[in-house]
């Protein structure tokens, strides 16, 4: 028996459908990172596991018991599970040994003392034992997040959702934070982590869900989704490649527009100077003074595209052009000022006729 | 079918049209109609353009509106008011009952009643139009039996003379039914407080009357305006408080026969008149040889005249209460008490003086010349001119005088000590003398040299023939006439008399204050009145706190009720409550909401206070909320608390925080809103304090003893509501975990 199993599981906002049908397990022991794009449900799904949100449609059940249905009662439950949110949600009316006792003598039914002495415990367990007596606010941000484990370690829980624990935390108190989760996944905590941080996804994982459009779009052992992806949109996103395209009719054309796109996105990717220049460039003169003069077509549309990425440093643009199948790389004079420029400053530059267009792929 | 509609719309827009015309045309009628009973002969002129203070909703102001219409009225919620109005100067005249006008007189020293008969007034009962008892006839009848066998007439003497009351006491039923008497018990001598009693002529006549007719009394007390809201919701049966009959009121409620008839008057503040004749057997001081002196020798016989060396010593005696009085010419007293705050000029013209240049005998062509000049100077107003650049004192303004450099030389004595006549500013020779005549020997032709001299010495001078003429503030007298010739006068004055400023000293103000003190506590227990007062303050604060924080929960629960309809509900009574004055919304409970029920002021005023004081606190809890953040209530869920002991331990305490602030300031301000609880004949402090005040006619103590009990309840609250606040501080405690 699956400690958790996922059946058809929707939920919308509105009109707005951000889980469009989840089917999963999650086995006892399992450390599973939900990766994937922002907008995409990661955070909605295990806020539905524990009634943070209410589920639209499908079923939850935990150890054999559908826990959506009306019998259950939810808050014990939630006892069972334990969250760390990205925004900490520690007391602030409470000491932090207060806030991790607090649950455990009201639910259940510790003595004061016996929650002290866990409380104790847990604290030095992420080495805060001796901020026990300091209020939430005296803390600092990864400090605030390793009270917010300790305090659902104290229930004892059989899972722990962790909602982008890192995500508020300065870069300094990421790696403490880390720590104590990845010291929990080497104890056999079960754990399901919505995370950005590909790497430590990756290291603490066994397995990995990414996730778009409301759906698990590629599930698998974690070694094989970051290191073999099936699925193209795995694949990029994992590559870290970025994009940016322009569109416009002969007349709208704004080369203006156009460079500026091109260079504001160099900056914000960080690529090299001279790559981008070169790659502004080529673009001028293939639109400015082949393609818009020459190409048999009106009007002629003209839309110029970059992907650039990180992880394998490559930047490729692709032009395309619509009308007749016209090359100006051959059908023009080899010692024309704009083709020399062009195959100056490409690495690498390839024409092919589809569908209608002309399309020129160049790498720089 | 759909033509017969519309005709029918027609018609009813017509008769809408109609009704609103005829109601219009009666009640313009009434006014007419009014007009003819109810005045005499206006005899004061006076009262045409001038600022009227007047009782709001009493019969004076619309008669004035109606009889003087370029006249400001201006309406005062008690007679009290009123007249401060008129002694603080913002209006020139209060108009109201003879009777009262007395009174005022009597209790101040500033107001005088005119006794000008301005309009006569029948005084009757009101009563809530269309009794279904007969009330109105029983006392209809006593009223006549009354008349006739004179009591009517004994009762009113009781009261007629104002400083000697005859309070006779008035028998009560212990059982029968109960009739609720209105009155504003701030209206000396018709209804007012004396040893904490209610006595008055109203009380008296009503009281026998209703006695007679085998009815129990209540009296209430309230602002004259709202006694006939009152009598028409019913909070009231009869309203008693020398209330004319007039056909506007008739309209609205139904009236006894006059018990009371007199006439409406209008008191003015005296004119400062000084009454000479205290000046025989006073001290007066004076500068020796001074023609005042002479003039109060032969004029006030039984005075002591204390002659002085120099005026600055006159002055002397009569700050060290040596001397009662003193007295110079007016505009050099001003001069010489400018400094001075415990010395004021009573502006009384003694005598009037004449001053003019002193030629020596004989010296006619000078003196003619001097003469045509100072003519020509008087008719083109350049004398009046020159003398206005030294009125005002202190703040000259200094011209220069011309000086030829050829001509005869003339020599001008003069003393340069008598500030403004001659005296030196800034080195120079300057002063109404200086500019008079050295622009008319300017104009002459001559040229000027000035000699300053002692005053006694100057007219030798002249006989001599040392000094030409005499420029020093000279008085003409018929004595110094015999010595020498004096021009024609180029400065009247008169001689005037200081008094010691005895609100200026520091021991007279303390004795004053004892005095206040006394007359506005001690005096016929009046004490008692602001404990009583103090206990209803309090008593309704507590209940509003209690009545209010529970609305305050009760709408915070609606708001975020799961049905729209409450949700709806709160946010109406809200913005409805938001947009009225606490004094409307006080009134409308009163009259309106609990207008046939009888129930006690401290229900009303905690109703009406609570709905206000709730609405804040809602406000209060509702802001406490959303300052809980919404991950607090994540946490709590997530963490496995069921919601209600979630927010009891992990919401409440936080909320607690967050409220208590705003609570505390609402509730301060609730506590001064509860002052207005007058308003709807609950006695509160402020009521007590306005009570004295009418019988008192002081202002200051009883406002400022008010002022100081509000302060210090307000400051207990804040004290101990925040000391609340930070015993709920838990970083204040000590950091330990109890086991």
């Amino acid at each position: 028996m699956s400690l958790i199993e996922i059946k058809g599981l929707k939920k919308s906002f509105g009109d707005l459908e951000v889980l469009a049908g989840i089917d999963t397990t999650i086995e006892k022991g399992d450390v599973i990172a939900v990766i994937g794009p922002s907008g995409t449900g990661k955070s909605t799904l295990i806020r539905c596991i524990n009634f943070l949100e209410t589920v639209t449609e499908g079923e939850i059940w935990m150890n054999g018991v559908n826990i959506l249905s009306k019998d259950v009662e939810k808050a014990k439950i939630c006892q069972k599970m334990g969250m760390v949110f990205q925004s900490f949600n520690l007391f602030p009316h409470l000491m932090v040994v207060e806030n991790i006792m607090k649950a455990p003598v009201k639910l259940l039914g510790l003595s004061k003392k016996e929650a002290f002495d866990k409380a104790m415990k847990l604290l030095d367990e992420v080495g805060l034992s001796n901020k026990a007596y300091s209020y939430p606010d005296e803390l600092s941000g990864g400090q605030k997040q390793r009270v917010a484990i300790a305090r659902a370690l104290a229930m004892d829980p059989e899972i722990l959702l962790l909602d982008e624990p890192t995500s508020a935390l300065d870069p300094m108190m990421v790696g403490e934070v880390m720590n104590v989760i990845r010291k929990l996944a080497n104890n056999g905590m079960t754990m399901m982590i919505v995370t950005h941080e590909m790497r430590f996804a990756r290291e603490i994982s066994n397995r990995t869900f990414f996730m778009d459009e409301g759906r698990i779009y590629e599930e698998g052992p974690s070694e094989q989704i970051f290191t073999n992806p099936q699925k193209p949109k795995t694949k990029a996103f994992l590559s870290n490649s970025k994009l940016y395209s322009y569109k416009a009719k002969d007349s709208d054309f704004e080369l203006m527009t156009l460079n500026n796109g091109i260079i504001v996105f160099g900056i914000s990717n960080n690529v090299e100077k001279n790559r981008i220049n070169r790659a502004s460039l080529i673009a001028e003169e293939l639109c400015m003074n082949c393609l818009l003069p020459d190409a048999k077509a009106d009007p002629i549309e003209i839309g110029v595209s970059l992907n650039y990425s990180a992880t394998e440093n490559t930047l490729n643009m692709l032009i395309t052009c619509n009308g007749d199948e016209y090359n100006p790389l051959t059908e023009k004079p080899e010692d024309d000022m704009s083709i020399k420029i062009i195959k100056g400053s490409a690495t690498q530059i390839e024409h092919a006729y589809k569908d209608g267009l002309n399309q020129f792929s160049i790498a720089i | 079918m759909k033509n017969q509609r519309e005709k029918a719309k027609v018609f009813a827009f017509l008769m809408v049209l109609v009704l609103l015309l005829s109601l219009f045309l009666t009640s313009c009628g009434t006014n007419d109609s009014e007009g003819s009973s109810a005045e005499k002969a206006a005899t004061a002129d006076d009262l045409k353009n001038a600022k009227i203070s007047v009782v709001l909703g009493s019969n004076e102001a619309s008669l004035l509106t109606k009889y003087y219409p370029d006249a400001q009225v201006m309406e005062f919620n008690s007679a009290t008011d009123a007249l401060e109005a008129l002694r603080t100067k913002k209006v020139d005249y209060f108009v109201i009952q003879n009777s009262i006008l007395d009174i005022c007189e009597r209790n101040t020293n500033d107001v005088k009643n005119a006794h000008c008969e301005l309009f006569a007034s029948d005084n009757g009962f009101g009563f809530k139009k269309g009794r279904t008892d007969n009330l109105i006839e029983e006392i209809n009848g006593k009223i006549k039996e009354y008349q006739e066998n004179g009591r009517l007439d004994e009762m009113a003497s009781h009261w007629a003379d104002v400083n000697n009351y005859t309070v006779v006491d008035v028998p009560k039923n212990t059982t029968g039914k109960t009739i609720v008497v209105g009155t504003t018990g701030e209206l000396e001598p018709l209804n007012f407080y004396m040893n904490n009693e209610l006595v008055g002529l109203d009380i008296e006549i009503v009281g026998n009357i209703l006695y007679d007719l085998g009815y129990q009394v209540e009296y209430r007390c309230m602002a004259f305006g709202a006694l006939i809201p009152a009598l028409e919701s019913g909070k009231i049966d009869v309203l008693a408080s020398s209330m004319d009959i007039t056909e506007e009121r008739l309209k609205r409620i139904d009236c006894s026969d006059p018990y009371f008839c007199e006439y409406i008057s209008f008191a003015e503040l005296k004119d400062d008149v000084f009454d000479d004749s205290v000046l025989n057997g006073s001290k007066v001081a004076v500068r020796i040889g001074s023609y005042e002196s002479i003039w109060l020798t032969e004029h006030y016989p039984e005075a002591t005249i204390l002659e002085y060396n120099t005026i600055a010593d006159a002055l002397e005696a009569l700050r060290s209460h040596k001397a009662d009085y003193f007295s110079t010419y007016d505009l050099m007293l001003d001069v010489y008490i400018n400094q001075i705050d415990d010395v004021k000029n009573l502006h009384c013209q003694i005598a009037p003086v004449e001053s003019g240049f002193a030629f020596k005998k004989g010296n006619d062509k000078l003196r003619e010349e001097v003469n045509s000049r100072l003519r020509e100077y008087k008719e083109n107003g350049r004398l009046d001119e020159m003398l206005s650049h030294w009125s005002d004192v202190g703040n000259y303004v200094v011209e220069e005088v011309p000086q030829n450099t050829t001509g005869e030389t003339i020599i001008v004595g003069t003393t340069g000590e008598i500030e403004p006549f001659n005296f030196y500013i800034n080195n120079e020779l300057v002063g109404i003398d200086m500019e008079v005549i050295g622009n008319i020997l300017y104009d002459l032709g001559y040229q000027v040299e000035y000699k300053c001299m002692n005053f006694a010495a100057i007219m030798p001078a002249l006989e001599s023939g040392k000094v030409d003429i005499m420029a020093s503030g000279v008085s003409i007298t018929e004595e110094r006439k015999k010595t020498v010739d004096f021009s024609d006068a180029y400065s009247t004055d008169y001689v005037s008399l200081a008094v010691r400023d005895e609100n200026a000293t520091g021991g007279s103000f303390l004795t004053e204050l004892k005095e206040g003190l006394y007359d506005n506590l001690v005096k016929e227990a009046r004490y008692k009145m602001i404990l009583n007062g103090l206990g209803m303050t309090v008593a309704l604060t507590l209940a509003t706190a209690l009545f209010g924080t529970l609305l305050g929960i009760l709408l915070c629960l609606m708001k975020r009720s799961r049905f729209r309809v409450l949700r709806g509900i709160k946010n109406v009574y809200s913005t409805i409550i938001e947009g009225i004055p606490m004094v409307v919304i006080l009134m409308i409970v009163c009259y309106v909401i609990l207008g046939k029920v009888d129930i006690s002021g401290v229900i009303i005023g905690m109703i009406a206070f609570g709905m206000v004081f709730g609405n804040e606190v809602c406000g209060a809890i509702e802001n406490g909320l959303n300052n809980v953040e919404p991950g607090q209530y994540e946490a709590m869920s997530a963490l496995g608390f069921p919601d209600a002991l979630g927010f009891r331990t992990i919401i409440l305490p936080q909320l607690m925080r967050n409220i208590l602030p705003i609570y505390r300031a609402s509730f301060t301000s609730m506590i001064k809103a509860t002052a207005i609880a007058g308003y709807v004949a609950i006695q509160d402090l402020t009521k007590a304090g306005d009570i004295i005040r009418s019988r008192t006619f002081d202002a200051f103590i009883p406002l400022l003893i008010v002022a100081a009990i509000y302060f210090v309840i307000i400051w207990i609250v804040t004290l101990s509501l925040k000391w609340i606040e930070k015993s709920g501080d838990r970083k204040r405690r000590k950091r330990e975990v109890k086991l």
